[in-house]
């Protein structure tokens, strides 16, 4: 056989890309079973669909005791029967074996990270502290308006002139400044504050690398899901809170004692 | 250079293939050669509604295949002159259709024609991709609901960055709102969204209203796009919005609900 196989070849059957999607880290306190599963339920029902296919990275470097391959199986399955997807553990070396038996990936524990680089991801009353972090993974990324330019600076600030529609997702490394709308079921993420000179009907999470003095500045609320530094909130017309006198309205929201406050402008 | 326009929707139902042979016949009738290619490879209605379905021998796979020459699958409209119709397929897999194939038929219907209309398939799935791939323009057909409407947003999107112009960073394909089965009475109820609220959320430009019409039903089962009978609120509405398409500056119809009738402004709401 003198035949090379490279990816230039037509006939590839396939090509890898690069992509950086936003996971949300279940960052696991207790192996108690019972009270995950209370937690869960308690979650799945103020936001009924919010756990629905999503991919979930169970991190367990919190956990005050090393757990058997027989609970890590049980806390695999209450995540599926509440709608998330286990995509991957995230723990010490001795776990690596247990991830590879369920079929997912394993990631390294990132204790060396700093913590101003963690985002935690929870609901102001919510105990379960759900991390979100961004990862390079090999795979196609859909309808991506704006990837994150080699060699960026991660202060960088981009501006998106057009609408971002729905299934659309842009990312900003630094400030993210769109001109136009934003409509339902579309996306922004940046790293530092996120500007929308038109409605936000999508969903807004900024300070996503953990920059808890990010802020959100919007010419029309309206949106479905605001973020800042982890912190999340599903927001909609109908919903019984303060944040809905502010509907269609000239908003900030910030971040202040972990909690997320809403402002006009 | 031909243009090439799709009309597309994510949604499926909404009106497509209806708009496709409207639209075509009447920049047809205004003198413009053109060609309208069903892309809907496995349902095949498009041929249908333009009434040539017996004269279907070769279609649209048959050419990127090479089993039929362009002129041997094309079939030039009864009705209509400057008018053909390249049909789709019914029994082969959507897979056959491939970027080069399309680029060479359209570049060959390019030597002949100034307008191709590419009648897309519903979803977001290979079929309606290579419909919409080579568009200059496209044609956001919608009704008046939410899940269509959010389906036209999904679909703009996807023209901002998969279709050919976003990938070579050329000017972004032209849209144009075309809000169809339009029923003012039950959006006067509450029952459907109004135009303002459908232009609000896409944000382009309303190109035409085509109002909800029994004679639409009526014209497909007859094989006569619906823009052939004048004397109808749908044939008018296509004919404005082929009108504009143009470059005709024409008020909006069909927008309100029907005014009250004779009887009841001579003799006053008993209501
Ligand atoms: N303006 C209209 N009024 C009433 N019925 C319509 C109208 N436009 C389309 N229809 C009907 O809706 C159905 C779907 O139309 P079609 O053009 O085939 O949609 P698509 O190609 O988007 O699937 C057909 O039965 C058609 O007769
Ligand atoms: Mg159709």
């Amino acid at each position: 056989m003198n035949s090379t196989l490279t990816s230039k070849q037509s006939s590839a059957a396939f090509q890898l890309k690069g992509g950086i999607y936003t996971l949300t880290t279940l960052e696991l306190h207790s192996s108690c079973l019972s009270s995950l599963s209370q937690q869960l339920k308690a979650m799945s029902e103020k936001a009924p669909h919010f756990f629905q296919q999503t991919p979930v990275v169970l991190a367990l470097e919190k956990l005050p005791a090393a757990i058997d391959a027989h609970t890590l199986t049980a806390i695999a399955g209450r995540l599926r029967e509440s709608g998330m997807i286990l995509v991957a553990i995230r723990s010490s070396e001795q776990y690596k074996l247990s991830a590879d038996r369920a079929g997912v990936a394993w990631l390294p524990s990132q204790k060396a990270r700093p913590e101003k680089n963690v985002v935690m991801m929870k609901q102001s009353e919510q105990p379960i502290p759900v991390e979100s972090h961004e990862s390079a993974q090999p795979s196609q990324k859909n309808e991506t308006v704006s990837e994150p330019m080699p060699g960026a600076s991660a202060s960088e600030t981009r501006i998106i002139e057009q609408p971002v529609r729905s299934g659309q997702q842009v990312y900003a490394p630094g400030d993210l400044i769109v001109l136009s709308q934003v409509s339902p079921g579309a996306e922004l993420l940046a790293g530092g504050h996120i500007h929308v000179y038109g409605p936000l009907r999508g969903r807004a999470l900024a300070g996503v690398k953990g920059n808890p003095k990010a802020r959100i500045f919007c010419h029309r609320f309206e949106a479905e899901l605001i973020s800042i530094s982890g912190q999340y909130k599903l927001t909609c017309k109908t919903e019984q809170s303060s944040w809905s006198r502010h509907w269609g309205k000239s908003v900030l929201i910030k971040l202040a004692a972990d909690h997320l406050h809403i402002s006009r402008l | 250079m031909a243009r090439i326009i799709v009309v597309t929707s994510g949604k499926g139902g909404v009106g497509k293939t209806t708009t496709s042979a409207s639209f075509a016949t009447g920049l047809a009738m205004k003198g413009h050669r053109t060609v309208v290619i069903d892309f809907d490879v496995g349902l095949r209605n498009l041929d249908l509604i333009m009434g040539c379905e017996r004269r279907v021998v070769y279609d649209l796979i048959n050419v990127i295949n090479g089993e039929a020459a362009l002129h041997q699958a094309l079939i030039k409209d009864k009705h209509t002159e400057n008018l053909s119709v390249l049909p789709a397929s019914q029994t082969r897999d959507k897979e056959a259709l491939t970027r080069e194939g399309i680029q060479a038929v359209f570049d060959e219907l390019a030597k002949d024609y100034e307008y191709i209309i590419c009648d897309s398939p519903a979803g977001i799935e290979h079929g309606a991709l290579m419909a919409l791939y080579f568009a200059d323009e496209a044609i956001i057909t919608t009704n008046p609901e939410v899940s269509s409407v959010r389906d036209s947003d999904r679909i703009l999107g996807i023209l901002q960055s998969k279709s050919r112009r976003a990938e070579q960073n050329l000017d972004p394909v032209k849209e144009h709102l075309l809000l169809t089965r339009y029923n003012p009475t039950r959006v006067e109820m509450g029952d459907m969204l109004n135009v303002e609220d459908v232009q609000e959320i896409l944000a382009i430009p309303l190109l035409a209203v085509v109002p909800e019409s029994k004679d639409v039903l009526k014209a497909s089962n007859h094989g006569v796009p619906v823009i052939h009978q004048q004397a109808t609120d749908a044939g008018q509405a296509y004919n404005d919005m082929v009108a504009r398409f143009l470059g005709a500056e024409l008020p909006h119809r069909f927008i309100n609900a029907p005014k009250k009738g004779f009887f009841q402004k001579v003799f006053g709401s008993r209501a």
